[in-house]
């Protein structure tokens, strides 16, 4: 929460005494003209613009931000809603500003409704042109954040995927078997080029469906099989229909490439790894557990600051489902949830 | 076949296709070398290498448990020369690359290794051989070592690896470290505690004391003690002094 209080507070300090300033201005030259022979008093226009422009400000942005995190804006019908819910703060904060000033500055005193409607307008369309601006900056900065993101994230899943260590022992493995097993060494081969093109074709697609997912962890593991023997061992397990529906690319065989890299490195004995897709009442719910000895601590944050890819899966999850998906390791395994739709 | 003259290896890697190809490799050269074994991780080389103590050793790095650093580190001055073996290491790499040991990245070519092998021969007649592996070892720079999940011992002239749940207690001694299991025997432990407390990273151990860390799963009292340290009891009755400076993040273990 620490960072989005600081983002609140630096809003504050760039909007407040901007648009008192500006508003001000415009207050002050507008009373000139509607009621050319009151006398003008400086300091009650500029406080009683303060006052709006520091309610709406105090009010309307930290409401951004607790919609922006419910509802973040994605689609049309986030923006109705964020539409919805402002207007009902921005008249709240009118009534509110209103009263204070009335209590400060008794601008009310001698209103009549004529000039009553003329401050609501007034004061409505500059909170709406804030606004805007406002919303437009935010979505200006979303759109860019969200690119950037999504080509990290593949970057570093093909980055992951092409990982040294791997391909270089499973070409060594090849032209070990060219001489002992040359049916298998066929075999890795076919495997290999079979996994790149996949993760070649799959990083440049949007989603995949779970069946392509699995195939690929199938393909993978087979070549480890190859490298490691029967000390490693991995068993599917796939509710029947599950394969159909769509996630985002290169998400499953990372988590079992995590489990070979990490759980089988610290064990060495017999290694035993469980792939469990089920689909629990519209969500899909994928399980990564092995034998191995765990993360060795129960705080997420520690675990996904390890660099171990995970981290890397949960920002394309985020960029692809916002908060309707979650990742969490749990001891010796990761469960993902995803929505169907 | 064992002939004198012949340079005895001994091949240390995970993976056994990589052991094959490297034994193939190693026959069809003609240089008067055997194959005196192949070990298939850390435990297995050091206890090789022990009992048959070979000229030369094939040593891959990345081995689950024990590591080719660990190897190396666990048999001291026993350590034949080495050449080191790996897919891709981007730890070691650099370091090999300014250092004088030989190092072969797979899949290895033939000449290379002919190279390599030459180049052990050349030094071990001009009598400057596994020293510079040592030294190697402490210019290598920092890299994130396998934790130990198992812990190596030495029990008669031989490494064995200790689960977690069998150890109540480590303690310092000197170099070294004595590790008190549940089965009531002291084994020695040729890493040092810090070594130790560093790669356990596990929530049952806590460093309690300069020279101790306790397996706080068998921890049966804990008493305040003299100068606000505290005093814990383990279940085999062993008394343990926290260090005052330690009892906070005893205290945060324990969630007291």
């Amino acid at each position: 929460m620490r960072p989005t209080v600081k983002k609140i507070l630096k809003k504050y300090v760039q909007i407040i005494p901007l648009v008192t300033l500006i508003s001000g201005i415009l207050a002050y030259m507008l009373n000139y003209f509607v009621y050319p022979d009151v006398p003008d008093d400086l300091f009650k226009t500029f406080g009683a613009a303060f006052i709006f422009t520091t309610t709406f400000t105090l009010f309307l942005v930290p409401a951004f931000h607790i919609l922006d995190y419910y509802f973040p804006l994605r689609n049309i019908f986030e923006v109705i809603i964020h539409i919805v819910i402002q207007s009902g703060v921005l008249i709240g904060c009118y009534i509110l500003a209103f009263y204070v000033n009335d209590h400060l500055f008794q601008i009310g005193k001698e209103m009549t409704g004529q000039d009553w409607f003329y401050n609501f307008t007034f004061t409505m369309l500059i909170a709406m042109f804030v606004i805007i601006t406002f919303y437009i900056q935010m979505f200006i900065n979303r759109m860019r954040e969200a690119d950037e993101k999504t080509l990290q994230a593949e970057l570093s899943a093909l980055r992951a995927q092409v990982n040294p260590h791997f391909l270089f022992n499973s070409l060594n493995s090849i032209a070990s078997l060219v001489k002992t097993n040359p049916d298998q060494a066929e075999q890795v081969t076919e495997d290999l080029a079979e996994l790149f093109r996949y993760s070649l074709q799959s990083s440049k697609k949007h989603e995949v469906t779970i069946g392509e997912e699995i195939g690929s962890v199938k393909t993978y593991f087979s070549i480890e099989k190859t490298r490691f023997g029967e000390n490693i061992q991995l068993n599917v397990d796939a509710m029947p229909g599950v394969e159909v529906y769509k996630i985002p690319a290169l998400i499953l065989q990372p988590l079992v490439e995590n489990s070979v890299k990490h759980g089988y490195q610290q064990t060495g004995g017999p290694f035993y790894i469980k792939l469990n897709v089920k689909n629990e009442n519209g969500t899909i719910r994928i399980e990564v557990a092995d034998s191995g000895p765990g993360f060795g601590t129960l705080d997420p944050e520690v675990i996904f600051s390890r660099g171990n890819g995970l981290s890397n899966i949960r920002d394309r999850l985020r960029l692809h489902y916002g908060n309707r998906a979650v990742i969490r390791p749990d001891g010796n395994c990761v469960i993902i949830t995803v929505p169907t739709d | 076949m064992k002939e004198s003259g012949n340079i005895r290896i001994l091949i240390t890697d995970d993976e056994q296709h990589a052991r094959n190809r490297l034994h193939m490799m190693l026959k069809e050269l003609d240089i008067a070398i055997t194959v005196s074994g192949e070990a298939s991780n850390g435990r297995e080389a050091i206890n090789l290498i022990k009992k048959e103590k070979p000229d030369l050793l094939f040593l891959d790095i990345q081995m689950p448990v024990l590591d080719g650093f660990d190897v190396i580190e666990l048999l001291g001055d026993d350590c034949p020369p080495v050449i080191f073996v790996t897919a891709y290491d981007e730890y070691a790499i650099k370091a090999f690359e300014v250092h004088a040991v030989d190092y072969l990245l797979k899949p290895v070519r033939k000449d290379r290794l002919k190279e390599a092998v030459y180049r052990v021969i050349k030094k071990m007649e001009s009598g400057a051989e596994s020293r510079s592996i040592k030294q190697m070892m402490t210019e290598i720079e920092p890299r994130p070592r396998n934790l130990l999940h198992k812990v190596p011992v030495n029990y008669k002239k031989e490494i064995r690896l200790i689960d977690h749940h069998e150890i109540f207690w480590f303690e310092a001694d000197g170099k070294y470290t004595r590790v008190h299991t549940t089965g009531g025997k002291t084994y020695l432990c040729d890493f040092n505690l810090s070594n130790i407390e560093e790669r356990l990273n596990n929530t049952t151990f806590l460093r309690i004391h300069r020279s101790a860390i306790a397996n706080l799963d068998y921890t049966e009292k804990i008493e305040p003690w003299f100068k606000g340290g505290y005093r814990i009891t383990l279940k085999d009755g062993t008394e343990l002094d926290v260090a005052r400076r330690r009892v906070d993040y005893l205290k945060a273990k324990l969630g007291l």
